[in-house]
């Protein structure tokens, strides 16, 4: 296992292990931080200031349950999060007081066609589209959308998740079927 | 998606759930200990994350049709969209163009839209075809109108027209128009 090796190894020596540990768990931090950041480069300093933690306990063998890594990179994540949570919040104000609000946007995930996305997501039937506007943009939780909707908010996340799998279907074609 | 549980068990609603937000702190922590875990449901999570971002990057670039509220026309301007609003009265025309610094037209319709089983609204010409229809628009509960979207560089390729929006509600059985809404579309206009 990758955490028993970089453990059992001497420090510096399991290289590619850690490259794997890396590669493996930073995509999970970065979510991690993306979901209660809310901002990309504070996600990127989180995935960062875990993995020095990460890395610098397997070596020094400070890791009790290696076999638990996961759990324990989960942990090390909520502990510096909300670190940095508090500096990210400083930082808001500050942008929000002095910066021009058009630069503080973050940016677009790489990975999709943009057009494609565009494309389908105007095909949608108009409450999907209305849906996926108010979660993804306006960050509108199921209970508000409930209420402006006047529906369940029950139904409120099937349809959610409906119109989220119905665009997906659309952007990535048949593959994702 | 490909299919609504990982192999492990767990649902794919719930990645969505816990991704905007709507997990109590139990069931969300419940989630991130699986997603530590579960390398199938962390794509998918992924997945999940890099469709929201280009959704709100749609929206944000003023590229989509749709019915919006006005928490979602207060965001827009806060993030910069320039938004030009009409408001026809129902059976009038109005004057309308397109600026070169427009991003979004905003049409407020105003009309009683309750109590229909389905609400449709059609976007004409005057004296000819139909642009585009949609079916089953959602209605913004304790509103008296209807708030629709549309991309300004969409409008900017229309001719100087007189185009119409026509809403109609459907109950039970039996069809009928609401309010319809007249635009003196001047076409693309510059200064």
């Amino acid at each position: 296992m990758l955490a028993n090796a970089i453990a059992s190894a001497a420090p510096g020596e399991a290289h590619a292990e850690e490259t794997e540990l890396y590669r493996r768990f930073a995509p999970r931090v970065r979510l991690y931080g993306l979901r209660h950041l809310r901002d990309a480069a504070a996600a990127q300093d989180l995935v960062q200031e875990v993995f020095i933690v990460v890395i610098e306990r397997l070596r020094s063998g400070g890791i009790r349950s290696v076999e638990a890594i996961g759990s324990f990179i989960l942990g090390t994540s909520r502990t510096i999060a909300s670190d940095l949570r508090r500096t990210h919040q400083r930082r808001e104000r500050l942008t929000e007081t002095f910066a021009d609000r058009a630069i503080a946007v973050g940016p677009i995930e790489p990975t999709l066609d943009q057009a494609r996305v565009d494309d389908c997501l105007n095909s949608l039937p108009p409450r999907d589209r209305t849906l996926l506007v108010l979660t993804f943009y306006a960050e509108k939780k199921a209970s508000d959308i409930a209420s402006t909707f006047e529906m369940a908010a029950g139904a409120v996340r099937v349809a959610r998740h409906r119109a989220l799998t119905r665009l997906r279907d659309c952007v990535m074609g048949e593959s994702s079927r | 998606m490909t299919s609504e549980q990982c192999s492990r068990g767990a649902w794919l609603g719930d990645l969505l759930d816990y991704w905007v937000g709507d997990l109590d702190r139990d069931e969300a922590e419940r989630v991130e200990a699986h997603l530590f875990e579960c390398s199938e449901c962390a794509e998918r999570l992924a997945d999940i994350a890099t469709m929201a971002a280009a959704v709100a990057e749609a929206v944000r670039g003023a590229r989509v049709q749709s019915i919006i509220s006005d928490a979602v026309l207060n965001k827009l301007s806060r993030d910069g969209v320039r938004i030009r609003t009409y408001a026809p009265e129902p059976g009038t025309f109005i004057p309308c163009a397109i600026w070169p610094e427009d991003d979004l037209v905003v049409s407020r319709l105003r009309g009683d839209f309750s109590g229909y089983d389905e609400l449709t609204l059609v976007l004409k010409a005057d004296e000819g075809p139909e642009l585009s229809r949609n079916v089953d628009i959602p209605l913004i509960s304790g509103t008296r109108e209807i708030l629709t979207a549309t991309s300004a560089s969409r409008l900017r390729r229309l001719p100087s027209m007189r185009l119409r929006l026509i809403v109609s509600g459907r109950r039970g059985e039996t069809e009928q128009v609401i309010g319809e809404y007249g635009l003196e579309h001047g076409g693309a206009m510059s200064r």
